[in-house]
């Protein structure tokens, strides 16, 4: 049987919940060992993700992912970045087809959108 | 020109109103063959609508599996368009068509839009009713028995197998015995029905050619001024197959709730059924009998109910459906045809045997049945119908001896005699459909013995000229009964006469 990327998350996240501390390593270790062992090294993307987004949720965090239609200087990325929580972990992105404007989506689920490129969308639709 | 442009985009600038906030969206993370899978979106309903934005524009997909991190969804347009990553938004709103009278004398696509080359449906989209392609059936207390016939015009279905309007009756058989031409015959019969249905044609899976040739057909005996055709051919992604019969039950019941008579001819559904068991497949649901999803049954039982007969308190409309079921090699006992044989309220069962012996149409009268419409049967033909079944079952038994007719007694002879009559009476053209008064006439002049002389080979021909024969010389003889719908003792009386003058005549 295949394991899918969030069961052996949460099998890494578990076994490293319950492991005395400085044994983290070798459990990881094995892990990656039993990964590669059942062919599911091309899965580990995926498995990185979702051990982040269980320890996010785990610590009452978000994945906030904001997107500009360009790059901006450091100082307003850190503008956006003091809106939100230090569990939360604020991903930046750059896509010129936003036009302008900025868009926040919280946890891939909720988006806050008010780039150029939807306001267009909205007034021809 | 230019400048009209110009002031109409600053029009709708002026009076565009953008709101921030919050939006649920959700990442398409596979898509392939129809169907995609969605992250995100944790707060979509079931039958959601979804908007998927694609580089060529947005696409629709409709919410079907709601699991604990993905949303497996349908596509109902451009599938390749469709790439991983794409954003998709849900609409909060189930999947709806547009609908109106405008769609009467027209073909739409099951999403609501023509697809005849005639132009868009309506002027303003705006004024258009939309309805849900699902809703759930009328109640107990909403319903009224069956007691209004719906004549199909084909004299061994309004005889024997009589439907009733607000009825699910079935029409079942092999490929080839003729199922879609009963059910356009009863589209077509309804031409000259004084409270005359608005008929429904959806065409699930079927050849775009045949569906072409079905509206040429419609159009050409002027049927298509009250039919509208929901098409979905074969070439339609299967999603489109899937949701065919419910949009054309979504337009009956707008029709419905006006107080109107609707007929649904569902053309086929075991093609609706393959196209579902395909859906489900590529959602991954899991396979049960000949690998259909386990809520086949549910699948047509939620459709069929919503045909009902409203009571007056409820506008006192009907929808009565005409399911097609296409078997294998007569098989009436594979999965989909005894859940739809077990749902409906009666089966009119074609044979391919009686199909190329030439008895069309090639209805077995012993496997069909009619459990509600006896009671919506008009007067005058129950009259003269009464026996017709009991002398055929009669018949039936008897045929086998044809062969040795020398050595029978006279009684025997006779019935075997009043059996070919009979069986010869019955045979129609398709696309000949008869008003009931004509049915009455000829069933009531074979019935009651007057046509046991002529010979077989010259029954049509002897058919056509009573017609005419009582047309014009007792005119009188075919309102009484269409407006009456009974035969009564006065009208009896003319009847005989003329049937035996017109007999002297057609002998000379």
């Amino acid at each position: 049987m295949k394991y899918t990327p969030r069961i052996y998350a949460k099998a890494l996240t578990e076994s490293l919940a319950s492991v005395s501390e400085g044994k983290e390593t070798d459990i990881i270790k094995r892990f990656l060992a039993s990964v590669h062992k059942r062919g599911d090294t091309r899965s580990l993307p995926d498995i990185i993700d979702a051990v982040s987004e269980i320890e996010r949720r785990r610590v009452g965090g978000r994945l906030v992912e904001v997107a500009f239609a360009r790059r901006h200087k450091k100082s307003v990325l850190d503008v956006f970045r003091a809106l939100f929580t230090k569990h939360d972990e604020v991903v930046f992105r750059t896509e010129p087809e936003l036009v302008a404007g900025v868009r926040i989506t919280i946890d891939g689920e909720r988006e806050f959108d008010q780039t150029a490129s939807r306001r267009i969308k909205k007034l021809f639709r | 020109m230019q400048y009209d442009l110009v002031e109409k985009l600053k029009k709708e600038i002026a009076g565009f109103r953008d709101e921030p906030g919050l939006e649920s969206v959700g990442t398409v993370v596979e898509a392939g063959d129809g169907i995609t899978k969605i992250s995100g979106l944790s707060k979509a309903q079931a039958q959601e609508l979804l908007v998927i934005e694609t580089p060529d524009g947005d696409v629709f997909a409709v919410a079907f599996n709601l699991e604990e991190h993905f949303i497996g969804a349908v596509l109902l347009g451009e599938a390749t368009a469709v790439r991983v990553g794409a954003r998709v938004r849900g609409t909060g709103a189930v999947l709806s068509i547009p609908v109106g009278k405008e769609m009467i004398g027209r073909a739409v696509s099951p999403l609501g839009v023509a697809v005849d080359g005639k132009g868009s449906l309506f002027k303003d989209i705006d004024d258009a009713e939309t309805v849900p392609l699902e809703r759930k059936a009328p109640s107990v207390v909403a319903r009224e028995s069956v007691n209004v016939p719906l004549h199909t015009g084909i004299k061994a279905i309004d005889a024997m197998i009589p439907i009733g309007r607000g009825q699910r009756e079935l029409i079942i058989g092999d490929r080839q015995t003729g199922k879609t031409a009963i059910a356009l015959d009863a589209i077509l019969n309804q031409k000259n029905e004084l409270n005359r249905p608005v008929c429904i044609y959806v065409a699930i899976g079927q050849k775009s050619a045949k569906i072409a040739r079905i509206i040429r057909v419609l159009e050409e005996a002027d049927a298509l001024k009250y039919t509208i055709v929901v098409s979905a051919p074969a070439s339609a992604p299967a999603a489109l197959q899937y949701l065919a019969p419910f949009a054309g039950c979504a337009i009956g019941e707008y029709f419905m709730d006006q107080g109107k008579d609707v007929l649904v001819v569902y053309d086929d559904l075991s093609k609706h059924a393959d196209s579902y068991r395909e859906l489900s497949l590529l959602l991954r649901r899991p396979p049960g009998r000949e690998a259909y999803p386990g809520d086949i049954f549910f699948l047509h039982s939620r459709l069929l109910e919503r045909a009902a007969r409203l009571s007056r308190e409820f506008g006192g409309g009907s929808l009565t459906a005409l399911p097609i079921i296409e078997t294998k090699l007569g098989d009436i006992s594979a999965y989909v045809p005894t859940n739809v044989i077990s749902i409906t309220d009666g089966q009119i069962y074609l044979e391919s045997d009686l199909f190329t012996k030439g008895l069309r149409p090639a209805v077995n009268v012993g496997l069909s049945v009619s459990r509600v419409g006896s009671a919506a049967q008009t007067k005058a033909i129950k009259k003269v119908a009464g026996r017709l079944r009991l002398e055929l079952a009669q018949f039936r038994e008897l045929e086998a001896f044809v062969q040795f007719a020398s050595d029978l007694d006279d009684a025997t002879k006779a019935k075997i005699h009043r059996g070919q009559i009979l069986t010869e009476v019955l045979k129609q053209s398709d696309l000949q459909p008869l008003a009931f008064e004509r049915e009455a006439v000829i069933l009531f002049a074979a019935l009651g013995g007057y046509i046991d002389e002529i010979p077989r080979p010259r029954i049509k021909e002897f058919e056509a000229g009573l017609f005419g024969y009582i047309e014009s010389m007792h005119g009188d003889v075919f309102t009484k009964i269409a407006s009456s719908r009974m035969i009564d003792d006065a009208t009896e009386a003319e009847l005989i006469g003329a049937i035996k003058s017109f007999i002297e005549i057609f002998a000379q």
